[in-house]
């Protein structure tokens, strides 16, 4: 780009020079062109072939001019222009002549080649030479030249050479001088671009080691220049083989995402504007080796040109990461729209769906297109009005939940084609932020087809009731158990008058409603022993005492586990009435054609239509009445033609037809009446009143029945049922010979007995009564009836009841045929009861019992496992038990199932569950595979437990174990059990220290050498079975006596008896006894003591006194002593340097000293002794030591030796604690001492750097209140601590402690008090004394 | 005048010092090795003050301070006594002895009596 630059600059300063070139050439070319058109005027045509030679070569000078050869084209023209003057010599003078002026123009020329004044002296010198030639040409002497020259001539010649070299010269220096100034500006410019290149490759530099690759490209994508690091990137081996490549070129292997394009990058540029930059993202490689690179484009304006700094950035971490995220993202996504429930994330704080998978669309039918952009908040839409508030209110208080949120429900989702679904819901807390719970997590399951299930039941229930109450039929419901109305309808309400709630818990009689009660109780009882009554006439009263006659039907149901009485109750009084008026109507005229046995019927005379008939008669037709009326007798077919014509013609002739006999055949039935006929004026119209009696059975009977009963009654004598007949009194007439072998009864007792006396239980009479009486009204019915047998027990029958018409149509009695089904009942029964002993069992079952097919499906589950492992049987059915057992359980079952396949045992598997509300619990399933016929499996037969409650406890039962090894191990006795053969079988802890570690060995003793004191012991333990017991004093390695107490006691080991050695080491408590039997001691010494106290204190004040004495009276302040001094000549100050000097104060000072340690002896002593004579009272802890540390505070001895004031008392009094019965002046003393004492030890320890501190604590247990006195001291070496209580041990220097302090402090605390005085002392830490007091 | 003091101890190396100290202190020291000569010469004889020993010979010094006070109100007295666990009774109160008026034997320093009587004297 500089050298383009450079370029330009030369030519601009090669202008001028070029533009006089130019035009002189021009002028030139001109002169010589016009040169040529002169020659050809003159027609000096081979002038014009020479010239044009030279106006050509002149022409190439121009234009090589033209074309910027402007040096070139100067030097073409001067030549061609001296080529030319030689030409024209040559032309005017020969060759000699040309050569003259050949000479000096090549000196001019060649004097063109140097500076100035050289080329003026070639200029000058070509002129001589000229002058020269032409004196010579004149002279003539010169070589042959053909025209002499003349002076002029010579002068004429050197003039032209003399103005063509000054021409020359001038236009050569023009050029010169031009070439140097460019030459200048050259160097000028070439500094310059130095520089600039210099600062190019420092940013050069920059570019080509950038670590993100940097590609400049044009605005064709083309690659102009690019970095090492993009050559890295690219993989490829030089920049060579990316620049001038189209960056798109890379794009071969790119993935689809983020391709780079002609037009994306058009679009970039025109997002980019002049000056920003853009950036985009695009990737490289392969699968395996994808890249992902962050491209910026920065527009770099250059010139009229552009060009683009892309930068890239790699990304590959970043977006892998990304990736992953996305692809995680995605699988969440993908399981979660894989799954058949709709699965949603709820912000309960605003009420917002954050998620909702996209299967709500398959569930509800939506098409990806149907569903909203936003659809996890238009999910809300899809709620039904209706349910949503379920939704709101729920969630509003959902901060009352604390976390423990779940949260079932049911509600309504609109489908796609706008039929709502039901959905069962579970939520539960998803996220919680600051004790809130912020989302919720809820899975919603199709539960229409329930829902649907649910809505028919409910369907059907309101139809029910809808037609119940809507019916135009009064229908009530009774309580079977006291006849009580439970429900009546609107009709009931409309037909009686009473109102339902007057109605309701009454009962028929209260209300009075029926007009025979007796009927009432009747049809009641008919229900109960029938289950229905049908369209039975009954009479009912309103509330207005108004009558209603009434069809009665009533059912026995079920209803709520009750049995009741539903009664449909038709009111057909105003048909009923309309009926009555009519057949008083035709009382007067057609009673005795209603009720006529004989058959009736009245036609028209002419035409013989049918106008009325008779029942009898229609019989008689085999026809109904709608059948025949309005039909002539023709079209019926009435007796024949002639037979018809015989009647018509005695009703002409005779006015009458009397009895004339015609047979008349219907229906193949061929009966033969007698006919009589009259005329008959009805109604303005002449009828003919026709009479037929049939006399059929007249005529047949007499043989044909006898024929017929002998038949019936053979039948009825083979029949297998008992067949019983009875007169209209109930009477038998009748029975046959089944009737013995099944009742017992012979016939002829029987015969003529009411069927009361001796067939039926006295309850069944009314019934059976009734029934009978049905019987005249020719009803026929079947009923279940029990029967006494002749041996006086009941049998059930079943009993076809008809009546016995008698040939005259009359009702003559009852025949019943009674079918035996006791046998068929009992069957019933026992197997009613066995399915219902199995039903109620594993109804009743607290364990699931249930059965599955032999691929282990459930095909039945008694209920019970909804309270076991919460599901409902018909969750269950179809699901192997693998639904509910756990995973790590599931392998288990599977092979005890398939083990016990092929056997026939019992089988039982314990495993551990889910239950559906996610509770664990351990079931025990036994079961039995059950083989059918052919001995192979058919079903699986199963009872499952719950025994979670056993599993607790067994591990409450480990927990107990865990529990006894934790506390036998933390007990400070040893214990071992011992097998019989005296192996060992268990220890504690404590038993470890008096273990030798000796591999592999069990024996007792040898584990064991300490129990070797023992031995005979132990052995008499194991053999006599009884306890035994042994105190042993044994030194331990350092030498210390330890006193050991042995228990030894027997126990039983799967019946053989070893035993238990209980090893107590009670050196301790037997150094406190030691004490406590010294301290006995004493106190008889101190009994002893009180008396001699006395005695001893007398002589001791005596000599106190006495040193006082002795002190005073050797005194120099003393007058007496002065005086008594001088009158024995000596000054008193010469005894007392006496004294002073023989040590006298000091042997006094040490008599003093010794009584007063004397005294404080006996003084102690005497505590021993005292039998707390002094008063107790009631006296709070904490007040006793405040005085008492006030005490130790004024305490001249604590002042002076130990500076008591030093010591950090810090006091932690437990606030509250009560008082205690004490005598203060001795707890005083107590806590006194042991202040003292732990003064005097921390003093001991100054060599420490703690601070000296004395805790002073009151605390309480429960019965006593404790003082502790704590410090933070040496403490006490194990081997004197079980000492330090004994009388007159003391570890304190002689004359700082009697060695009786703590001791005294003991008895008072423990004898006076009845207290308790404890030390617990760490070496280097400090020492606690406890002092208890009982409350 | 100086003042009389009884000194009533059965022990007469003690009474003994007891003189020689309270001589020194010009007191007039009249002393007796039993409580019912003292009680004599109290019923017949002015006396300051008295220093009784508890354990006597026949009558305790204790029975001698209350009779002594009841016959002479003016009678004052202290004790001193080899007896550690003596306290103050009822009796000795209503006489108008404090705790402060009985020393332990041995007495470790003369002077804290001394103190005591003349504080009772008035001195």
């Amino acid at each position: 780009m500089e050298k383009i630059k450079f370029k330009t600059i030369i030519l601009a300063e090669e202008d001028r020079v070029f533009r006089i070139i130019h035009y002189v050439t021009l002028l030139i070319l001109i002169g010589f062109v016009s040169l040529i058109f002169e020659r050809l005027i003159l027609k000096e045509y081979e002038l014009v072939t020479s010239y044009a030679v030279f106006t050509s070569i002149l022409f190439i000078a121009f234009i090589l001019v033209k074309l910027k050869h402007a040096v070139l084209g100067g030097y073409l023209v001067i030549a061609d222009l001296l080529g030319f003057a030689f030409y024209i010599s040559y032309l005017h003078n020969g060759l000699n002549n040309a050569m003259l002026f050949a000479i000096p123009g090549i000196l001019v020329l060649a004097g063109l080649m140097f500076p100035e004044n050289e080329f003026y002296f070639f200029a000058f010198f070509a002129i001589v030479i000229i002058v020269i030639i032409g004196i010579l040409e004149v002279n003539g002497t010169l070589i042959g030249t053909q025209t002499p020259y003349t002076i002029s001539d010579v002068f004429d010649r050197s003039l032209v050479v003399l103005l063509s070299a000054i021409g020359i010269k001038i236009f050569s220096n023009e050029i010169r001088r031009s070439f140097k100034f460019a030459k200048d500006r050259e160097a000028e410019i070439r500094v310059k671009i130095e520089e600039v290149t210099a600062s190019e490759s420092r940013f050069r530099s920059l570019f080509d080691n950038s670590l993100d690759p940097l590609l400049l490209v044009d605005e064709t994508v083309q690659v102009v220049d690019c970095n090492k690091a993009t050559v890295d990137f690219l993989n490829v081996k030089s920049k060579e083989e990316i620049i001038n490549k189209d960056l798109l070129s890379f794009s071969d292997e790119l993935q689809p995402d983020g391709l780079l394009s002609i037009g994306k990058f058009e679009e970039i540029k025109r997002e980019m504007g002049r000056k920003s930059t853009k950036v985009i993202e695009w990737v490289f490689g392969s699968n395996n080796n994808k890249r992902y690179v962050e491209m910026s484009f920065t527009l770099i304006p250059f010139g009229n040109k552009s060009y683009y700094l892309s930068h890239w950035r790699d990304i590959t971490e970043r977006k892998i990461y990304e990736n992953e995220l996305k692809e995680k993202q995605l699988f969440i996504e993908r399981v979660t729209e894989q799954s058949p429930d709709i699965i949603y994330i709820l912000n309960v704080i605003k009420n917002e769906f954050i998620f909702v998978n996209q299967n709500v669309g398959g569930l509800l039918g939506y098409t990806q297109d149907d569903l909203p952009a936003d659809f996890n908040s238009s999910f809300k839409m899809l709620i039904h009005p209706d349910d949503i508030s379920v939704f709101t209110n729920y969630h509003k208080n959902i901060e009352e939940m604390e976390g423990k949120y779940k949260f079932e429900y049911e509600y309504r989702l609109k489908a796609q084609d706008g039929t709502w679904k039901w959905f069962a819901g579970r939520e539960k807390e998803f996220q919680r932020e600051n004790g809130k719970t912020i989302t919720v997590l809820g899975v919603l399951t199709d539960v229409s087809e329930r829902k649907k299930i649910e809505e028919a039941i409910k369907l059907s229930e309101e139809k029910f009731s809808k037609a119940f109450k809507s019916s135009p039929v009064s229908i009530n419901i009774t309580r079977f158990s006291d006849g009580k109305f439970i429900d009546v309808n609107n009709t009931f309400e409309t037909l009686t008058g009473y109102k339902r709630d007057e109605v309701i818990g009454t009962d028929a009689k209260e209300l009075g409603i029926w007009y025979d009660t007796n009927e009432g109780v009747f049809l009641f009882d008919v229900v109960l022993k029938q289950n229905k009554v049908k369209d039975h006439l009954v009479n009912f009263l309103d509330k207005y005492g108004n009558s209603h006659i009434c069809r009665y039907t009533s059912e026995r149901i079920e209803l709520n586990g009750e049995e009741c009485l539903l009664a449909i109750v038709n009111d057909i009084t105003d048909q009923y009435k309309t009926e009555q008026a009519l057949i008083e109507a035709e009382m007067k005229f057609g009673l005795v054609f209603k009720s006529s046995p004989n058959a009736l019927l009245i036609t028209s005379y002419e035409e013989k239509i049918v106008l009325e008939i008779n029942d009898v008669a229609l019989k008689i037709f085999g026809k109904k009445r709608d059948e025949v009326i309005g039909k002539s007798l023709h079209e019926l077919q009435f007796l024949s033609e002639e037979d018809r014509n015989k009647l018509v013609e005695s009703l002409e002739t005779l006015g009458v037809i009397d009895g004339i006999e015609m047979r008349v055949e219907f229906n193949g039935v061929s009966k033969v009446g007698l006919f009589y006929g009259l005329k008959l004026e009805m109604n303005n119209a002449v009828n003919i009143f026709l009479t037929v009696v049939d006399i059929t059975e007249l005529i047949e009977t007499s043989n044909a029945l006898k024929q017929r009963e002998e038949l019936y009654r053979t039948l009825m004598e083979n029949m297998n049922e008992a067949v019983l007949q009875t007169d209209l009194e109930d009477k038998v007439t009748y029975v046959n010979n089944r009737f013995e072998n099944v009742l017992g009864y012979n016939p002829n007792e029987v015969l003529g007995k009411s069927i009361y006396q001796f067939l039926l239980d006295a309850e069944d009479s009314d019934f059976v009564k009734r029934a009978n009486e049905k019987r005249k009204n020719k009803v026929y019915e079947q009923y279940e009836m029990k029967l006494k047998h002749k041996d006086g027990y009941y049998l059930n029958f079943l009993i076809s009841a008809s009546p016995v018409i008698e040939p005259s149509g009359e009702v003559s009695g009852s025949i019943g045929v009674m079918t035996d089904i006791t046998d068929m009942l009992k069957a019933i029964e026992q197997l009613k009861t066995s399915e219902e002993k199995f039903r109620l069992i594993a109804e009743n079952s607290a364990d699931i019992i249930s059965i599955q097919t032999i691929d282990g499906k459930f095909k039945y589950l008694s209920p019970s496992c909804f309270s076991i492992i919460g599901y409902y049987p018909e969750e269950l059915i179809g699901q192997t038990p693998v639904f509910f057992i756990k995973p790590e359980y599931k392998e288990k079952f599977l092979n005890v199932y398939s083990q016990n396949y092929q056997k026939k045992s019992l089988y039982t598997v314990t495993f551990e569950a889910t239950a559906k509300d996610g509770r664990d619990i351990w079931l025990e399933s036994t079961s039995i595979i059950v083989k059918d016929s052919n001995n192979s499996p058919k079903e699986i037969q199963t009872l499952t437990r719950d025994i979670t409650e056993r599993k607790n406890i067994e591990l409450v039962l480990e927990d107990a174990i865990r529990f006894n090894n934790l506390v036998m191990n933390s007990l400070p006795i040893a214990l071992i059990s011992v097998e019989r053969n005296l192996t060992v079988n268990l220890y504690n802890e404590a038993a470890l220290k008096y273990k030798k570690e000796i591999k592999g060995e069990e024996k007792l003793f040898n584990l064991f050498p300490i129990l070797n004191s023992v031995k005979s012991k132990i052995q008499e333990t194991i053999l006599n079975i009884k306890q035994t017991e042994s105190l042993n004093s044994i030194s331990d390695e350092s030498g210390d006596l330890k006193y050991l107490k042995f228990i030894i006691s027997p126990i039983e080991r799967l019946g053989k008896y070893g035993c238990v050695i209980l090893i107590d080491d009670i050196t301790h408590f037997r150094n406190m006894e030691q004490l406590m039997i010294q301290s006995e001691k004493m106190m008889s010494v101190a009994g002893l003591a009180a008396g001699m106290a006395h005695e001893i204190n007398n002589p001791l004040g005596t000599i106190v006194q006495g040193c006082q004495n002795i002190i005073r009276r050797v005194s120099k302040e003393l007058p007496k002593n002065i005086e008594t001094a001088r009158n024995l000549g000596v000054e008193i100050d010469l005894i007392d340097s006496y004294f002073q000097q023989r040590q006298i104060f000091e042997i006094i000072d040490s008599m003093r000293f010794a009584s007063a340690k004397a005294a404080d002896i006996i003084k102690n002593m005497l505590q021993f002794s005292r039998k707390s004579e002094s008063k107790m009272v009631m006296y709070s802890v904490e007040s006793l030591l405040e005085q008492t540390s006030e005490l130790a505070n004024s305490d001249y001895d604590f002042k002076k030796k130990y500076d008591y004031k030093s010591i950090n008392v810090i006091k932690e009094y437990q606030p509250g604690l009560p008082e205690i019965k004490m005598t203060v002046t001795e707890m005083e003393q107590v806590v006194f001492n042991l202040i003292r004492n732990a003064v005097q030890a921390m003093r001991n320890d100054e060599a420490s750097n703690k601070i000296p501190t004395i805790i002073l604590r009151t605390l309480r247990d429960e019965k006593y209140v404790k003082i502790e006195v704590e410090d933070n001291g040496p403490g006490i070496p194990e081997k004197i601590i079980s000492r330090i209580f004994e009388p007159f041990f003391t570890t304190k220097e002689v004359g700082e402690g009697t060695g009786l302090g703590l001791s005294v402090s003991y008895m008072i605390v423990t004898k006076n008090h009845k207290g308790k005085i404890e030390v617990d002392s760490k070496i280097g830490k400090g020492t606690k004394f406890i002092i208890k007091l009982p409350i | 005048m100086n003042k009389k003091l009884l000194i009533v101890d059965d022990d007469d190396k003690l009474r003994f010092n007891l003189t020689l100290f309270f001589e020194d202190e010009d007191f007039e020291c009249i002393t007796f090795s039993n409580a019912e000569d003292a009680l004599l010469y109290v019923n017949q004889n002015n006396s300051d003050i008295a220093i009784v020993d508890l354990r006597l010979p026949g009558m305790t010094g204790e029975e001698f301070i209350i009779k002594a006070a009841q016959n002479s109100p003016c009678f004052q007295a202290v004790l001193y006594t080899g007896s550690a666990d003596f306290r103050i009774t009822p009796d000795l109160a209503n006489t108008g002895m404090t705790k402060e008026d009985i020393f332990l034997k041995p007495l470790d320093d003369m002077n804290i009596l001394l103190d005591r009587i003349k504080t009772k004297l008035n001195i």
